[in-house]
């Protein structure tokens, strides 16, 4: 790698234990398995999968909320595992987090004023008057004008929460923003109006994004590299337009088929390409069991005989990179 | 005999509140054919699914409606509560949004089918369990033997949508309203239960009003849909005709609103939709309208009919 990318993960691992009624332990869940990536500077990273394949895992592990059982972590070539507290603070300036839920992410008890300031003075970045100019300044960057100032989170819609969110984000002005379904609680005309403030933001902030999200129509339309995870493991990673236009691993391909589209004519309506319904294995495996060998295999319409043995290895073609025994 | 299954009238829902109560839909009227998927989409708070308890009669206390809701040619509105009851889960039977929440988690998955049979078909205990083995098999859940036996968190969230779509199939329904069936799932899950509704309706020629604010659930599924904003039906189609030929102004917005080419900006609707007590006294569109004029102001406009097919309630349109 010429140049150092803005965050690199390597061989990232996150393994929980589940316990019985009685506190003894059962079994261990492996959410994160061995997953590498690096994210560019100005670039958008999507991770897209189904529910439960640690998509959102990965989001607290780089944020260090959760600690990693193993594997590394490096921002701009610093390997920020082994940092103490003071230096977390000083990286979570550059790296902020925006979830799923804009209900849940604002205290329902502290005036947008009080929401956007605190991180401005937990960072000593601001003080005084010139506080109050600031939180002012960001609300108008995420389209809200100063009215709001005195206003509780309860006020507000879900879109106008999101922006709230954004702004705080926005405070302590980093260098990668990790969006954790930001979309996926706001109606389509809204969704809109906050995809467009990303692009914004991206483009005048040089900010790089980390973007999770079970929506493709999105994922295609803002990301520039993406990484579909399945049951733990990133089982293809390629550039946004490759992936789309020609999915190589049999579960994107799978979910790039299963995602409804607008069809404008009856006839386009497609046969889809799905697996014959019915069988046991036809559902989203559940992470507690995770098959031998290929953790897809059970739900492949193509698999071999090696692929219930083996678990196949990440292999480079063409500058993309896919996990399975056919490529 | 006519074609209509479902003819909805004028339909309006009012929450009673203090002071005068507030309008939560107006004026909704649209029919259903037999065997035919009629799509009502919009965003939350449209009242489509406000629309939908009406029709089944569900809405909580502090909600009335009022208009006409003919079914098979009897005024839904007009039956006694006893009588309604035989028509829920045998003529017309719903499916919701959370699976999880609409089972009762301390009775077998196969009880809560057979119940439906005993209660309104009079079948007795036994048969009823076994037909609730037919009717797990024909939502394709494996091992349905077995299955029945389960409590709903033994089962996945697919399996159990699939279970609610085999309790609301059971009575063979001929009217099924499905409120966001696959929102909570998974996308190759939802693709399943779509495929399976797709399947059930051709079997078993019934009806499907399908609730959704996912247009491209609705252009792959339905055969008409309706387009609802603050409590109004605003637009009213086939399918084709209203994806190649969308005529409001909300229509044209939200198809513009989905992303389309990389890096192309998107074009959002401007603002907020409206509090059901703030409602312009016009269109109720209005204040977001990219085209708005000055009569839009004054008066509401009616939903006109276009074409055979195709109608609007726009004055653009008019």
């Amino acid at each position: 790698m010429p140049v150092e990318s803005l965050l690199r993960v390597e061989s990232l691992k996150k393994i929980f234990s589940y316990k019985t009624s009685l506190g003894k332990a059962k079994g261990y869940i492996r959410a994160v398995d061995n997953i590498s990536f690096s994210v560019g500077t100005n670039s958008v990273f999507a991770i897209v999968g189904e529910s439960g394949c640690g998509k959102s895992t990965v989001a607290n592990l780089i944020l260090r909320l959760l600690e990693p059982t193993g594997g590394q972590i490096y921002f701009k070539g610093q390997d920020i595992l082994i940092f103490k507290r003071k230096q977390i603070k000083e990286f979570r300036r550059s790296v902020q987090i925006i979830f799923q839920d804009p209900f849940a992410s604002l205290d329902p008890r502290m005036r947008i004023i009080d929401i956007l300031s605190e991180p401005l003075k937990i960072h000593r970045i601001a003080s005084g008057g010139s506080i109050k100019e600031m939180v002012v300044q960001l609300l108008e960057k995420v389209g809200m004008d100063s009215d709001s100032l005195n206003k509780y989170p309860h006020e507000f819609s879900g879109g106008q929460r999101q922006r709230i969110c954004i702004a705080r984000s926005l405070t302590v002005s980093p260098e990668l923003l990790i969006a954790d379904e930001p979309l996926s609680a706001l109606d389509v005309s809204i969704q809109a109006q906050i995809l467009n403030l990303f692009q914004t933001i991206k483009q005048e902030s040089a900010i790089s994004f980390i973007f999770i999200s079970h929506d493709l129509k999105v994922v295609r339309y803002f990301s520039d590299e993406v990484a579909v995870m399945y049951l733990g493991k990133i089982v293809e990673q390629a550039k946004s337009e490759d992936i789309f236009s020609a999915p190589l691993h049999p579960y994107t391909q799978l979910l790039i088929a299963s995602a409804p589209q607008i069809k404008i004519k009856k006839e386009m309506r497609r046969d889809k390409v799905i697996l014959p319904v019915g069988s046991p294995i036809h559902d989203v495996q559940s992470p507690l069991v995770i098959p031998l060998g290929c953790p897809f295999h059970p739900r492949c319409p193509e698999k071999i005989d090696i692929c219930g043995k083996k678990p196949p290895e990440m292999k480079e073609s063409f500058g993309r990179l896919i996990s399975c025994h056919l490529a | 005999m006519s074609d209509t299954l479902l003819d909805v009238q004028r339909l309006s829902v009012l929450l009673k509140a203090q002071g005068s109560p507030i309008s939560l839909a107006s004026n909704v009227s649209f029919d259903i054919k037999r065997a035919e998927v009629f799509g009502l989409a919009g965003e939350s708070g449209c009242g489509k699914t406000l629309t939908a308890l009406s029709i089944i009669r569900i809405l909580p206390q502090n909600i009335s409606s009022d208009g006409t809701v003919i079914f098979h040619g009897k005024d839904i509105f007009a039956l006694s509560e006893k009588q309604m009851r035989k028509v829920r889960g045998r003529d017309i039977s719903m499916i919701f949004q959370e699976p999880m929440t609409s089972l009762n988690p301390v009775l077998t998955i196969g009880y809560q089918i057979a119940e439906s049979l005993i209660t309104h078909l009079d079948i007795p205990k036994k048969e009823a369990l076994k037909k609730a083995i037919d009717l797990l098999n024909a939502v394709k859940i494996p091992c349905p033997q077995l299955r029945i036996k389960d409590y709903p968190h033994q089962l996945s969230g697919g399996m159990r949508q699939r279970a609610m779509i085999a309790m609301a199939i059971a009575c063979g329904p001929s009217l099924l309203i499905a409120d966001e069936p696959t929102t909570a799932l998974d996308v190759t899950i939802q693709a399943q239960i779509l495929e399976l509704l797709k399947d059930l309706r051709h079997q078993g020629r019934m009806a499907i009003l399908f609730i959704t604010h996912d247009l491209s659930i609705i252009s792959e599924n339905a055969d008409r849909v309706g387009i609802m904003y603050a409590g109004r039906i605003i637009e009213l189609a086939s399918v084709e005709e209203l994806f190649n030929n969308p005529l409001h102004p909300y229509t044209q917005g939200l198809l513009a609103s989905l992303p389309a080419q990389k890096g192309m900006t998107l074009k959002p609707i401007s603002g907020l939709v409206p509090h059901p007590a703030l409602l312009p006294k016009g269109c109720k569109f209005m204040e977001r309208c990219k085209v708005k004029a000055k009569e839009c102001c004054d008066k509401e406009p009616d939903l006109i009919k276009i074409s055979e097919n195709h109608f609007v309630r726009c004055m653009k349109c008019q």
